[in-house]
């Protein structure tokens, strides 16, 4: 029991960034329907941001992960203008090649400016848990998943409630009409890209600190974002959530008691079974057309 | 022949290996040391708790390391890359596990442990096959003073120490099989690699057969240093 | 108020309409009628920015917008409800209510048109909350034309409104849109149903095979002997 207490509290902390992972991605992917193969450098970019300033530079580690959320939207912002937005219109192979082309590009671009070995990332919260019966959480872990949870509420607020959000879903549904509304098509495309970067370089910022960053640390990270955007079902905010939680619960859980060397492979087995009985996702409205 | 040499000096450690447990990558270099391990351990009566894997890029192990805390052990063998051995020391201490833990394969590197791991690296033991700290400790103090000295001269990194004497303790074996063989040929050589005796920065480099008849491999009974890290430095134990 | 002076519109090298003229004046109610792919609503997308015209000129308010922004012609006051309605079918009444107030940030004024607006259309104010893509085809239509209308135009572009309605809603939807018309809004629309549109129109357009063919007051229309034979059924 206790060690199902603790195996339980691990995954809702894993899910929980997951979750900031896979909205991220569902934003771009679910609803812009840009296969982003940048999402893993995002993250990779956002924890080698927060180690650049907290600990190369010995800033203030909150202010360190601010910039690098920030500077996690200014690249995205860019790979949209540079990138995505000549391309609008362009079929779907195109764009999945230029997207491949950037992965490797940034990905290369990290060994060369910070080399190959994984660097630690410096932060305040001290290296003796805290215990809670028989539960023990690191308290960067705990801070860690309250902001993942905030940034969650704060993304669905603003889909859901914002005039921004509002035009972003028209947006994605119907392009034609949503500029007879008066939106500004090509501002929300670089929008929504940059606010979905900007939340893999915060699950990397979070996450560096929890791990270690190197210039590969994205490539399992974007699998399991798409493996929880299918799970969810595209472009479902409380769906990717939700999906977060569930591939956090099911890893912990299947390596646990099942066998830890499929933990990796446990998230991907879940979604042939969901896709194989609702091919929609687990979460997706019956009522979604085009 | 690393569990081999290791299960010799089962005696550095107090209080002594009751039960072990094992976490090592999903693959021949980790299961492989793994299972050896397991076997030599065995036979000195050591009881065996869980042996978990893990991919070589996993980062997150709490699920592996819930488990082993719940097996009890008082020893955790580790197989990985430095990597993945400084998540698994930090991960440890997050859920409080107690267990020794000891790192295999000789590929752990203290320096950078201590570097990137920072207190979590405290009380962990690593078994290598080099220890540049002490080269007076090695077998052939000579040799492995000198390959250090050499080393420093030419400002390389020091971390670099504990793999980087395979490379040249590999070249010397090759040399003198070469100079045994007394000409530049493939058949020649290997035969008479059988043969070679070198003094090497490890120790005595010297091939026993191994495997079914005809078709032996040559292992090395390499030597093994148990180092430990003490107060943010590397350590005899 | 609207002025269309040999516009040509082309999709790649498809040419949809060449050399199109026709004017809207203000308070009238005006119909675009033609057979399907005539380039009626190639017409109107010239007009409200989705399809800047090729060559040609479109004239409104006194201001040329030929090549302007779909943006900057909804801020000049022309609101188009386009084509098989196009609710934002995810989003709630509301929220496609919303969007129709998109560019408006007069908060007090938005609130009393919202609320002139469900009185008009009760059945939307039940259904705020729903989600517009469960409503039936004449609660769609109502919602469409009630987003266009939120945003307070001049010129209203109706493409179609009674497009897959039933008899009795088709009926309706006319006379909301007369209704429209005489509380001072101009209205140019897009029927293929042409006894109807020419009954209730002051003047009209006839585009065929992407050129405009004839024009004149309703009635002289309807009187037509081209017309009557190929649009009126003899
Ligand atoms: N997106 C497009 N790409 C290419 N050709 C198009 C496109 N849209 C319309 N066309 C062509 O332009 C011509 C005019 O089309 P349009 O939609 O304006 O006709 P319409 O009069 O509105 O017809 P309907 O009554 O069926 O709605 C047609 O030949 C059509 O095939
Ligand atoms: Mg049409």
């Amino acid at each position: 029991m206790d060690q199902f207490l603790q195996h339980a509290a691990n995954g809702l902390i894993l899910g929980g960034t997951y979750a900031l992972l896979g909205i991220g991605l569902t934003l771009i992917f679910g609803i812009m329907r840009v296969v982003n193969f940048t999402h893993g450098e995002l993250y990779t970019f956002g924890a080698y941001m927060v180690f650049c300033f907290a600990t190369v530079l010995e800033v203030d580690f909150y202010v360190s992960l601010a910039a690098a959320v920030i500077l996690g939207v200014v690249l995205g912002a860019l790979v949209e203008l540079i990138l995505l937005r000549p391309l609008r219109g362009a079929d779907i192979d195109t764009t999945m090649l230029v997207m491949i082309g950037a992965w490797i590009a940034l990905q290369n671009g990290e060994q060369l400016l910070w080399g190959g070995v994984a660097k630690s990332v410096s932060h305040p919260f001290p290296a003796e848990p805290l215990v809670i019966g028989p539960v023990s959480v690191a308290e960067l872990r705990l801070f860690v998943i309250l902001v993942a949870l905030a940034l969650l509420v704060g993304v669905y607020l603003l889909i859901h409630k914002t005039k921004l959000g509002k035009a972003m879903r028209a947006t994605f549904q119907d392009r034609e009409t949503a500029s007879l509304m008066g939106v500004n098509i090509d501002a929300i495309h670089t929008a929504t890209f940059a606010l979905g970067s900007g939340l893999a370089a915060a699950a990397g910022a979070l996450l560096g600190p929890v791990f270690v960053v190197n210039p590969t640390m994205g490539d399992l990270v974007a699998l399991k974002a798409f493996a929880i955007v299918i799970l969810g079902g595209l472009g479902n905010i409380v769906g990717a959530t939700l999906g977060g939680f569930i591939l956090g619960l099911v890893e912990e859980f299947g390596a646990c008691y099942v066998s830890s060397g499929y933990r990796d492979a446990m998230g991907f087995l879940l979604i042939i079974v969901v896709l194989f009985f609702k091919p929609t996702g687990l979460f997706a409205r019956k009522e979604r057309v085009g | 022949m690393e569990a081999l040499a290791f299960s010799k000096k089962l005696g550095t450690f107090n209080p002594p290996i009751k039960k072990a447990d094992f976490l090592s990558t999903n693959n021949d270099f980790g299961l492989g040391a793994a299972n050896e391990f397991k076997k030599a351990l065995a036979q000195q009566g050591v009881q065996i708790g869980v042996g978990e894997v893990m991919a070589p890029e996993a980062t997150d192990l709490s699920a592996q390391i819930a488990k082993i805390k719940a097996s009890g052990g008082d020893t955790l063998f580790v197989t990985t890359g430095v990597e993945q051995i400084t998540l698994i020391l930090k991960q440890a201490k997050e859920q409080r596990l107690t267990a020794r833990i000891i790192t295999t394969g000789g590929s752990s590197s203290p320096d950078q442990l201590i570097q990137q791991a920072g207190a979590a690296a405290d009380g962990s033991y690593h078994l290598l096959f080099f220890a540049p700290w002490y080269p007076e400790a090695a077998p052939n103090p000579d040799v492995a003073t000198k390959f250090v000295a050499e080393w420093k001269k030419r400002n390389f990194d020091f971390a670099g120490l504990t793999e980087g004497f395979r490379g040249y303790d590999g070249i010397m074996t090759i040399a003198a099989a070469i100079k045994g063989a007394g000409k530049a040929e493939p058949a020649a050589i290997q035969k008479a690699l059988w043969d070679v005796k070198v003094k090497g920065v490890n120790g005595d480099i010297a091939f026993i057969k191994q495997g079914p008849a005809g078709q032996e491999s040559g292992q090395n009974v390499p030597n093994v240093y148990i180092v430990t890290v003490k107060n943010g430095k590397v350590a005899l134990p | 108020m609207l002025k269309i002076e040999g516009v040509t519109c082309r999709y790649g090298k498809v040419t949809a309409i060449r050399d199109i003229s026709l004017e809207v004046r203000e308070g009238e109610l005006v119909t675009l009628i033609g057979a399907n792919g005539a380039g009626k609503t190639t017409t109107l997308k010239a007009i409200s920015g989705l399809l800047p015209p090729a060559e040609g000129r479109v004239v409104f308010a006194g201001e040329e917008i030929t090549r302007a922004s779909a943006r900057r012609i909804l801020a000049l006051g022309i609101a188009h409800c386009p084509e098989g309605r196009r609710v934002f079918a995810d989003m709630t009444v509301q929220e496609n209510l919303d969007m129709g107030c998109y560019l408006r940030s007069d908060k007090a004024a938005i609130v009393r048109d919202l609320d002139r607006l469900f009185a008009r259309f009760p059945k939307l104010a039940e259904r705020r909350k729903q989600i517009a893509g469960t409503l039936s085809g004449g609660e769609q239509q109502m919602l469409a034309i009630g987003r266009a209308l939120i945003s307070r135009p001049k010129l209203m572009l109706f493409d179609e409104p009674s497009l897959g309605l039933a008899p009795t809603i088709v009926e309706q939807t006319f006379a909301i849109i007369s209704e429209i018309r005489g509380e001072g809004t101009t209205v140019l629309m897009v029927e293929q149903n042409a006894l109807a549109a020419l009954r209730m129109c002051d003047r009209s357009y006839l585009l065929e095979s992407g050129r405009m063919t004839q024009s004149g007051t309703g009635r002289e229309m309807i009187d037509n002997p081209h017309v009557k034979q190929a649009y009126l059924g003899g």
